[in-house]
């Protein structure tokens, strides 16, 4: 894997390789949580502090997890800190706790999480495994944020509960409801490919070598080899 | 070392670690999330008695209504507060209500912390109670959202009873119409309509039920109640002291007998309305305590029929039925003289393609198929008694001659 600056690890989460709009993941938070811009921050902020501090912890422990338990190692610390993160936002920001209910204690099986966990943070070093996280965190919290804001505005006629004066009297109640957030998804989706020209990460690079399943999977070349020399 | 024993070893270490890490948050946060929560309980409790300063739970006694999920103290003695949890059955989540009390049994003010009913029974409406006692007699139901506005009054009535049970409340002082209600709903229960409870006009100090089927006077807390034909039921004391008086059962008798007879007025008219050379005798049937309310025998045509009036609860209100019979009990004629039924139901039930089918039925054996309409089981509820009732009376009739 090529050296890469570690401004560009940051920077790459935001929009070349935004976890929800290019590589597609954490769809069910994305499209649960913004039907409002604050539940939307307050979920993107949690999910993003959650990746940070787990992305931290396995890339420090990456040589003392041995491979074989690496996945439930990992779930018990991202459950670890997701828990943290519901308690102290229990006693401390009640109101947003309450707003996003059950979607908080989900993102224990945030795929994003345990995506990045695998494909990065075993295999970086602590530093760069952190800005790993601030940036794909914030990218998270980025797509949220735009997602919120299109329903919010348009769905709700207001932006973070402020009544916007018409749009308030025109709301288009089609935007909070489940099919509307999956409308603005795929326009979203859309825009940011018009964007990258449709070159922010390339399929080949999402190819064996990221999937986690690489180690089992037939599809796999290193182990359709393995398999023949095994028979 | 074994490969399997490291990873034990790893992630039991992990998650020691993790353990650890949340008990220690959790010894931090635990009290205060204790405390944000019952901030918030208090709140509503401070919102139902104003001028609250901090309260107590007191555990409700162990008969207290269901509703009951909540009694608290205020500490200065100001009063009480009650949290209720109720439901129609028009309503998928229960309904929250909050009420706080007076130590004078005066309610301060209610607070409706959940509702969810299809119909809304309007934001003034819990307002209403606010100032009254444990008899509510100031309070009425919501026409059109019945269910919900009773289920509502009763889930108050509950927050008394539990109340008196665990603390020490001034009682309200039912006002007369309340105590002739209950009366007549106790004594007549053909009185009581689909939620269950009994509703009652007045003139000149006599009450009559809904459905004209008891009658009632009250006089020193003591609701004296007849039939509808003006026969003494006996009576209901709502003063230990109070006890039954001779002169007002006679005085309940002959003014119940005076608001029959012109009930009687107006049936005659229908039945010369269809047979004119009727000569029409009122019946003062006994023990026909039911929905029937009119009893009438005349000739016509040289033969002898009987007509009853019958008045039982539907979807709306009342349906009032006449059933004219002859000796054998052969239906001769069937009227719907007055319903409150939805548009649909109450044209179904009155129109001559329904009421046309009974017509050569006998009493007691009326074929399901004519009584019964399609859709709407109130309607035809109400409709299966009436003609169970005239059935029942028309036999006593029979037996008394």
């Amino acid at each position: 894997m090529e050296k890469q600056s570690k401004l560009s690890i940051m920077l790459k989460g935001f929009i070349k390789e935004n976890p929800v709009f290019v590589l597609v993941l954490g769809t069910c938070p994305t499209l649960a949580v913004t039907d409002s811009v604050s539940r939307a921050l307050g979920m993107g902020i949690a999910a993003a502090i959650v990746l940070i501090c787990s992305n931290m912890a396995i890339s420090a422990l990456r040589k003392v997890i041995p491979d074989k338990v690496r996945i439930p190692a990992y779930i018990v610390i991202i459950a670890g800190f997701v828990t943290l993160i519901q308690m102290l936002m229990n006693a401390y920001l009640p109101d947003l706790f309450t707003a996003l209910g059950t979607y908080l204690a989900l993102i224990v099986v945030n795929c994003i999480i345990l995506g990045r966990a695998e494909m990065f943070a075993s295999k970086h070093t602590v530093v760069e495994s952190a800005l790993d996280g601030i940036g794909m965190g914030g990218g998270f919290t980025l797509a949220l944020f735009c997602m919120g804001t299109v329903r919010e505005v348009l769905g709700s006629g207001s932006f973070l509960g402020f009544r916007i004066p018409f749009l308030q009297d025109h709301t288009i109640p089609f935007f909070t409801q489940a099919a509307g957030g999956f409308f603005v998804f795929g326009v979203l989706i859309a825009v940011v490919n018009k964007i990258t020209r449709g070159k922010a990460i390339s399929k080949k690079e999402f190819g064996c070598a990221g999937c986690p399943s690489r180690g089992t999977c037939l599809e796999n070349p290193e182990n359709i080899e393995s398999a023949k020399e095994a028979k | 070392m074994n490969d399997s024993v490291k990873s034990v070893i790893a992630l039991v270490v992990i998650c020691l670690v993790v353990t650890v890490a949340l008990s220690a948050v959790n010894y931090v946060t635990a009290p205060i999330i204790a405390e944000n929560s019952s901030k918030a309980v208090m709140g509503s409790l401070a919102e139902a008695l104003p001028g609250a300063d901090g309260f107590e739970e007191i555990e409700p006694a162990a008969d207290a209504p269901e509703t009951v999920k909540g009694i608290y103290k205020e500490n200065n003695g100001l009063g009480y507060v009650v949290t209720l949890e109720t439901t129609s059955q028009y309503s998928e989540s229960p309904m929250g209500i909050t009420v706080g009390i007076g130590t004078d049994g005066i309610i301060k003010n209610i607070v409706l912390t959940n509702y969810a009913e299809t119909k809304d029974f309007g934001a003034d409406y819990p307002a209403t109670y606010v100032g009254q006692d444990s008899a509510l007699s100031g309070v009425e139901l919501v026409s059109g959202v019945t269910y919900s506005s009773t289920a509502f009054r009763n889930a108050v009535t509950d927050a008394y009873t539990a109340l008196f049970a665990v603390a020490d409340v001034a009682a309200g002082e039912m006002s007369d119409d309340q105590m002739a209600a209950e009366a007549i709903g106790e004594l007549l229960p053909s009185s009581l309509d689909n939620t269950g409870a009994c509703k009652v006009e007045e003139a000149d100090g006599l009450y009559v039920s809904a459905n004209k089927t008891g009658y009632a006077m009250v006089a020193d807390k003591v609701a004296y109640v007849t039939d509808a034909f003006g026969n003494y039921v006996g009576c209901k004391s709502f003063d230990e002291a109070a006890s039954e008086d001779s002169s007002a059962v006679e005085a309940v008798k002959a003014a119940a007998a005076e608001a029959y007879a012109k009930v009687s007025e107006k049936n005659s008219e229908r039945i010369l309305k269809m047979y004119e050379d009727a000569e029409v005798s009122v019946l003062v049937p006994q023990g026909v305590q039911s929905t029937v309310n009119g009893a009438y025998r005349f000739t016509s045509g040289g033969s002898t029929y009987y007509a009853m009036t019958a008045s039982a609860f539907g979807y709306g209100g009342a349906v009032n039925v006449m059933y004219v019979v002859d000796e054998n009990g052969e239906i001769a004629k069937f009227k719907v003289l007055s319903h409150n039924e939805t548009e649909y139901y109450g044209d179904v039930v009155s129109q001559s393609d329904y009421t046309g089918g009974y017509p050569g039925q006998v009493l007691g054996s009326i074929s399901d198929d004519v009584i019964a309409i399609s859709g709407c089981t109130f309607t035809t509820n109400a409709v299966k008694t009436a003609a169970e009732d005239v059935t029942a009376a028309f036999s006593a009739v029979k037996e008394a001659q």
